[in-house]
């Protein structure tokens, strides 16, 4: 408590490998805030077991940065017809636009922001998601989450219940 | 990470949703299609911030305490007791008339002023042009009146009435509008509808209904001012010419208020009806089941002043609210945004059995 914001923190990946940030950094997560701190000890260990290493270098990357420059609120009905129009912080728009951030890498991100409770990192990444989905059809969004398809029965259980979203636009 | 099903799945329920929260409501339908897991997800009771923030972002002038009524109460199929929010939000469409638009650019060429009133949020337009001359102005809305659908296909359940083969079919729409109450109808429906008001001059409007039935002296007097003012109301295809023309004239139907009298096409008058003016609300609806634009007058439903024109007319044709202005008489346009003085709900209330059938289970 003495030293709010100037210790060290060091997050141990399900595979072993360790990530270093300043205690202030971690502060934007829920679960980093709320977990114990050594007793006069200025680094604090913390496993993160439901986090593989490629997912958390970049979770640590975000709190890094974003202790830096702060993400803005992504306001709903959305300010903008493209990802980069709704998020004009360039920062940001790479991070989830490089070539790590494959289908999986952005999936596991979810999943990680969600563990770690990083709200902004959720929001960037479902906004990433909507606009993946967006425009696409029930084909194309099966094939980009990889969802099993409709049996027979299932589907016509579907169109009776929900006739409308099988009607054409 | 190797495993090849969705990593989507494998979240928590509550951020599945969340990562839907962005999306509108026709992609959420195409995911819904897409497995039996998120389509019973999406559905669910646990998504009800997700459809109540599409309520907000689709049907707009939403708030906390707004409460919706679907008269026709359109089924439900898994969300128990509540009305089919998902159903009625696809037939809204993307985008209603909410404001007029500078089309000719009026409002830039200071002919048009518009202020608005604080209380009420109601616009208030006003023509400061020169007035009786040849030259004429019409304000347009930014977007046309919401029209149903003509589906070629019958409806999934026959009729077994025996009835006229070829009858019309027209999928309904749901536009939301204010009730007198404050709650906001998102009955689906097969018409559209908005009002004009012309405002009272000077005196208050309580007071004008008074000395207007005790003074013949004064109501001589105002005759021969309407009759060279002029205000004409009515609905227009998009390419109709505000900057030149009342509705009326070209393609549009118009209903005058100097002589009361019935436009359309060329401006060859039909027929005549009452006359209006300051301190009147006009409303002007198309009805699709019987083809027919009507008119009402203060709530009281004047009549059809078309009838059965062409079916794929009506089917094809965006029909804009269009407002011409030749006085100096300030107008404000309901969209639904306010309460209607005509009981529209009432009036659809004829077409209601034939609605909900096509949404039987």
């Amino acid at each position: 408590m003495a030293d709010e914001g100037n210790g060290i923190i060091r997050l141990r990946s399900s595979d072993g490998k360790v990530f270093e940030l300043t205690e202030s950094a971690a502060e934007i997560s829920e679960l980093l805030k709320d977990s114990p701190r050594e007793e006069d000890d200025e680094v604090t260990e913390i496993d993160i077991v439901r986090v593989a290493s490629p997912c958390l270098e970049k979770v640590v990357e975000f709190m890094k940065h974003y202790d830096e420059e702060k993400m803005k609120e992504i306001p709903t009905p959305l300010g903008g017809s493209t990802f980069n129009e709704v998020m004009d912080q360039p920062w940001y728009q790479d991070f989830v636009s490089d070539e790590k951030m494959n289908r999986d890498m952005l999936f596991n991100m979810l999943s990680a922001a969600n563990f770690l409770g990083i709200k902004p990192l959720l929001d960037l990444t479902c906004l990433k998601v909507t606009f993946q989905i967006t425009g696409k059809n029930a084909e194309e969004i099966r094939e980009l989450l990889r969802l099993p398809e409709l049996t027979p029965e299932e589907e016509a259980k579907a169109r009776e219940e929900h006739s409308w979203i099988f009607e054409e636009a | 990470m190797t495993k090849a099903s969705s990593a989507l799945e494998e979240l928590p329920i509550d951020v599945q949703l969340h990562a839907f929260d962005f999306l509108d409501v026709d992609s959420i339908g195409q995911v819904a299609r897409t497995c039996h897991c998120l389509r019973n997800l999406v559905f669910s009771n646990d998504a009800h911030e997700l459809w109540l923030n599409q309520c907000r972002s689709r049907w707009g002038h939403v708030d906390r305490d707004s409460y919706f009524i679907d008269k026709i109460d359109v089924p439900k199929a898994l969300a128990k007791g509540e009305m089919n929010v998902p159903l009625l939000l696809s037939m809204t469409p993307q985008a209603l008339p909410s404001k007029v638009v500078d089309k000719d650019n009026l409002l830039t060429t200071d002919k048009i002023e518009t202020s608005q009133d604080q209380e009420s949020g109601t616009v208030n337009i006003r023509y400061t042009g020169p007035i009786g001359e040849d030259q004429v102005h019409s304000i347009r809305s930014d977007q046309p009146l919401p029209r149903p659908q003509l589906c070629t296909k019958s409806p999934r359940r026959k009729l077994r009435l025996p009835s006229r083969k070829n009858k019309q079919n027209w999928k309904p729409f749901v536009a939301p509008f204010k009730e007198k109450d404050d709650s906001i109808n998102v009955t689906p429906r097969t018409v559209s509808y908005f009002e004009v008001s012309i405002k009272a001059q000077e005196v208050e409007e309580q007071e004008r209904e008074r000395v207007s039935f005790q003074s013949l002296l004064e109501e001589q007097e105002s005759t021969p001012e309407e009759q060279k003012d002029c205000i004409a109301i009515g609905l227009a295809p998009q390419d109709f010419d505000c900057n030149g023309a009342l509705p009326g004239h070209d393609f549009s139907f118009g209903y005058h208020s100097d002589n009361g009298g019935l436009y359309h096409n060329a401006g060859s008058r039909k027929k005549h009806t009452h006359q209006y003016g300051p301190g009147d609300t006009i409303g002007c609806g198309v009805d699709y089941n019987t083809g027919g634009i009507f008119f009402t007058k203060n709530s009281k439903l004047l009549g059809f002043a078309w009838k059965k024109i062409d079916t794929n007319f009506l089917a094809k044709t965006d029909l804009y609210p269009v407002v011409g202005i030749d006085s100096e008489d300030s107008i404000s346009i309901n969209y639904g945004h306010q309460p209607f003085q005509f009981d529209l709900s009432g009036y659809c209330e004829q077409y209601s059995k034939a609605i909900s059938k096509r949404y039987r289970l």
